[in-house]
């Protein structure tokens, strides 16, 4: 029985609030509660806004790799290509790849010749180039437009007929071509195709970007959390009082909670339009984002079901936040706001958390890479461990520092607040702490993936020298060029770039014996192939082989190309000799040995023609010399529009992780950022709370410069240990993150200390930013209590 | 001005025999103080009790246990057959939303709601729709006259506006308990005495009982009953006048 039945008296039932009226009641109050409300509205806005955007972001990144999966799919030429080639006719193309690079961009290029009018069209092609002309893509455009890369104009010294559309491209800052050139044959290198396009690869399932995606979301979304935390918190005084209040009229808790929860709606409701905002604006300015080849901003377009689901999320992490800021507060009719009890915090859930993390994380290791149960375990499990650091982080501050009560006055009054605060100042940076550890995991995940795809080859032109070990010429670069340089002997030409100290052209083709050795064919006149090779003497016809077993009348079957009938050529009577011979520029590959060479004569007959072989230029190139690769390049691209070079010496990394790597400093220091900014408020926040503990130890003759200094240790000593466990866990994550996508484990010390210092500056930053507010907090004005 | 009182007291003889509220053997501790020792008090319907004392002897504990906003150590309190030391916090937020009102000395309006929207506020909270919350709300700033203000902030009235907004709000439920505690110690002598007479006379007519907390005899000559608490104990003065 009710109390209001129990005294028989009639009134209205004892009808509750309903939950829409409460919200209702707290959404007013959030938007009519004066100054500070508005701006706690705001805040809260702002970092709902920040939070839906990168969701958002991060939504639309299924999306991105699916559609440029697409475009690249759509231009498919060589994967395509049948075998054996179709007849030449009025659909058909010639084309020959000829990818290559610009100061570390690569550069996507086809030599193309059309066979008929209906040639297939390359998408985002409007019209297929005829001889010396070019169709090239906007931001190759750009740089041929631009006199300080005249190196390249000299490259690509064609007509330029038109740009290549989206649609042909990967993204807006991919470098491409596609160059006319009616030389272009099946016999000279090139593929004969009918249509462009085939299936797409599934792009979005690389287990790299996949770990990016996940540690780069969980990182942004985590200082959004922290500055949420803070932006409730504003003003948090105030509306305590008022729920009191509420308390005393007969709202009960659940209805306290209700309307508190209200009070963040607008702000949610602002902040989702805002993210939106934030979102549809930033779209354009994605493609200004230097990442790799780029992305167009009309692919960022979140996926259809984890698009709608930001917008679930999002609020309910709000809520979410807004529920816990109120943990531990009880309000109560008289006004009284009690923080339950100081607690000393417990270790072993905290650890609990923490191996959990790891626990998941090793589960991946034994799971297929890249595969369904691959991310989930990865994600949560970095979840687990990154949240994990953070809840051991009030456990260490209280353990080290609850119980001390040594040094000055101002350390005593740091070390007793944060004692009393219950793990408050260590919860509140350990948004840092996930930055500095998930910005270190990323940091080791990059230098990884660097080290990985460079250990092959050398970081400067002299090391290439040691590593490649080149023969006692020293030839350390070679060129390919399919239809023969134009215009005379090329080694001249060549010889006359700076840098370069010798050169020497050839003919050459892998061939084939009957017991299936490979070996390598070389054709040149009598002077070249001294230089080759140590011959005892040489005329006009003749055949020299380093092969024993090689005999005269035996059938070399040459060329072999994937696509074309292979041709036989009977060997004469080869002269067998021993002396020294001149290094292949790269011996990686088979047909790069110099034991099985064999060195012909152009009158010997070797049918290289019909082996589609391509003419060699061998170098020997001083490294010292500046812009010595691109010079040759455009040297070389002047001799034969279809060359093809290799620089055993270049950084073969992916220069889109380079792009990355610098993205990552900037986007941690954009977290830290905006944590420094949740730091200031609920440093604002904490001071304008203390005003009469301020006023009053300022009357008493407390010193500001003491009362300053334990603000600053308040704040520095949880920062100075949160740090060290953020590296440590960062670096320890890195570690673990390598070895899931079996990679060496490396890290650069010097990124990891500019991430830790900045967690570090941050604070100080946070500190100075509060000064003004805490000198005011120590006018004798804070004294009156009304 | 007691003469002008007397006529507006309830005649002790017309109460109902069967007390609305009684506490008795209240116990209340705060740390190793005592704020109530052995403290007694009944209410009928109806009736204006003033609980008088000197500051610290325990007459805000009391009014507070009595309300049910603290739990006494021992004792009970019952109202209308019900134990409030042992009522849920559901149990209570009803009665404090139905059947009792509350007049503190400040601080007790919403900074962020105008006049009209804090009278209506216990209401809405009752369930009532909006319109017709502040449509009641607007009668009883109307009785309590202070009708101008009512679309405006309390930040921009007057203490004793503020005083007689928050005593609407205290009766807009029609609440058969008004607590109030000190209600006018924040307003000088002229406005606080306008403010008692308005909770007071409002009071009556709408048949509420009200416990007073004051220090002041000039405020507790309203009542119709004195009892005086001195460390921690009660003492039964019996009627005015």
């Amino acid at each position: 029985m009710s109390p209001r039945e129990r005294t028989g008296r009639k009134v209205l039932a004892p009808r509750r609030s309903s939950l829409l009226g409460d919200l209702r009641l707290g959404a007013g109050l959030a938007l009519r509660g004066g100054r500070e409300s508005l701006l706690r509205t705001l805040l809260s806005a702002l970092g709902v806004g920040v939070a839906t955007a990168t969701l958002l972001l991060a939504a639309s990144l299924p999306t991105i790799l699916e559609h440029r999966d697409e475009r690249s799919a759509a231009r498919m030429d060589y994967e395509v290509a049948e075998y054996p080639p179709p007849e030449a006719g009025n659909d058909t193309l010639v084309f020959r790849i000829a990818d290559t690079d610009y100061r570390g961009d690569p550069i996507f290029g086809r030599i193309v010749r059309a066979e008929g009018p209906d040639a297939p069209l390359p998408p985002g092609v409007d019209a297929l180039p005829a001889h010396d002309e070019v169709v090239v893509s906007p931001a190759l455009a750009a740089l041929l437009n631009d006199p300080e890369h005249e190196v390249l104009q000299r490259r690509y010294d064609h007509t330029i007929i038109g740009r290549i559309g989206p649609e042909g491209l990967e993204g807006p800052h991919e470098l491409a071509f596609y160059l006319g050139n009616e030389e272009l044959t099946l016999n000279t290198a090139g593929n004969r195709i009918t249509g462009y396009g085939g299936d797409t690869n599934g792009g979005a399932d690389d287990p790299v970007i996949l770990l990016l995606g996940i540690v780069g979301t969980v990182v942004m979304l985590t200082p959004v959390v922290v500055f949420l935390r803070a932006a409730v918190r504003f003003g948090g005084e105030q509306r305590d009082r008022r729920l009191a209040a509420l308390r005393l009229m007969g709202a009960d808790r659940r209805a306290i909670r209700r309307v508190a929860a209200g009070e963040t709606l607008p702000g949610i409701a602002l902040g989702l339009l805002l993210g939106a905002g934030f979102h549809h604006a930033g779209r354009p300015l994605v493609e200004m984002v230097p990442l790799s080849t780029g992305v167009y901003g009309a692919d960022v377009v979140p996926h259809p079901v984890l698009g709608p689901l930001v917008f679930v999320a999002v609020p309910l992490l709000a809520l979410w936040v807004v529920i816990t800021s109120l943990r531990g507060v009880v309000i109560e009719p008289l006004g009284t706001v009690r923080r339950a009890e100081r607690r000393n915090p417990r270790l072993w859930w905290r650890l609990t958390l923490f191996a959990l993390g790891i626990g998941l994380i090793v589960g991946a290791l034994r799971t297929p890479l890249g595969k369904g149960l691959w991310v989930v375990l990865v994600a949560v499990g970095l979840l687990t461990t990154l949240f994990g650091v953070t809840a051991v982080l009030p456990w260490l501050v209280d353990r080290l520092f609850g119980r001390s009560s040594q040094g000055p006055l101002s350390l005593q009054l740091a070390l007793r607040r944060l004692g009393a605060s219950d793990g408050g100042p260590a919860r509140a940076i350990s948004g840092i702490v996930v930055t500095v550890a998930g910005a270190i995991a990323l940091q080791s995940l990059f230098t990884g993936v660097e080290t990985a795809t460079t250990v092959e080859h050398a970081d400067t032109l002299e090391e290439a020298y040691e590593q490649q070990a080149f023969g006692e010429a020293g030839y350390n670069l070679e060129a390919e060029l399919r239809l023969g340089a134009s215009g005379g002997d090329p080694t001249r030409r060549l010889e006359e770039v700076p840098g370069v100290e010798a050169a020497l052209a050839f003919i050459g083709t892998p061939g084939l014996t009957d017991d299936g050795t490979m070996l390598s064919v070389r054709v040149a006149d009598c002077p070249t192939l001294m230089r080759l090779a140590d011959l005892p003497s040489c005329s006009p016809g003749d055949v020299f082989s380093a092969v024993p077993e090689l005999e005269q009348g035996a059938n070399l079957v040459l060329g072999g190309g994937e696509h074309r009938s292979p041709v036989v050529w009977e060997v004469p009577a080869p002269i067998p000799f021993e002396g020294t011979l001149v290094e292949h520029p790269s011996r990686s590959s088979i047909d790069h040995s110099a034991e099985n060479v064999v060195l012909a004569t152009p009158e010997a007959a070797v049918p290289t023609e019909d082996a589609e072989a391509g003419e060699r230029l061998w170098l020997r190139v001083d490294p010292s010399v500046p812009g010595v690769q691109e010079e040759l390049r455009a040297t070389v691209a002047g001799l034969d529009p279809t060359y093809r070079m290799s620089f055993p010496m270049t950084i073969e990394y992916d220069p889109a992780l380079s792009g990355m790597r610098t993205m990552l400093i900037g986007g941690a220091l954009a977290c830290l950022a905006m944590i420094t900014a949740g730091l200031l408020v609920g440093a604002v926040e904490q001071i304008r709370e203390r005003k009469r503990v301020h006023a009053v130890l300022t009357a008493f003759g407390t010193r500001r410069r003491t009362l300053v200094a334990s603000v600053l240790w308040q704040s520095a000593l949880p920062v100075l240990v949160g740090v060290v466990l953020a590296t440590a866990a960062g670096l320890g994550l890195g570690a673990m993150l390598l070895d899931l996508v079996h990679l060496p484990v490396s890290f650069d010390p010097l990124d990891v200390l500019f991430i830790a210092g900045a967690g570090i500056g941050m604070v100080l930053l946070t500190t100075l930013a509060a000064l003004p507010a805490l000198l005011r907090s120590m006018r004798p004005e804070g004294l009156r209590w009304e | 001005m007691r003469t002008g009182l007397t006529d507006r007291r309830t005649d002790p003889g017309r109460l109902p025999s069967e007390p609305l509220l009684t506490a008795s053997g209240l116990r209340r501790s705060f740390g190793r103080t005592s704020a109530l020792v052995d403290a007694s008090l009944s209410l009928h319907p109806g009736e204006i009790v003033a609980v008088m004392g000197p500051s610290g002897s325990g007459k805000s504990t009391l009014l507070h246990c009595l309300a049910g906003l603290v739990r006494p150590d021992e004792g009970r309190i019952d109202y209308a057959g019900t134990d409030l030391t042992q009522a849920s916090d559901t149990e209570l937020s009803t009665l404090r939303r139905t059947e009792f009102g509350f007049l503190f000395q400040f601080g007790q309006l919403v900074p962020e709601l105008t006049c009209v929207e804090n009278v209506a506020l216990p209401l809405r909270l009752g369930g009532t729709p909006r319109r017709r919350a502040e449509r009641t709300a607007l009668r009883w700033l109307e009785r309590l006259d202070v009708a101008d203000v009512a679309r405006k902030s309390p930040g921009t009235c007057s203490g004793g506006q503020n005083q007689r907004v928050a005593a609407a709000r205290a009766l807009v439920t029609s609440p058969r308990v008004v607590f109030a505690d000190e209600p006018t110690g924040a307003l000088d002598s002229l406005n606080g005495e306008r403010v008692i007479r308005m909770l007071t006379d409002t009071a009556r007519e709408n048949g509420a009982a009200v416990v007073l907390v004051t220090h002041e005899p000039r405020v507790a000559a309203y009542a119709d009953r004195e009892v005086v608490v001195r460390d921690g104990r009660t003492r039964d003065l019996g009627g005015l006048g």
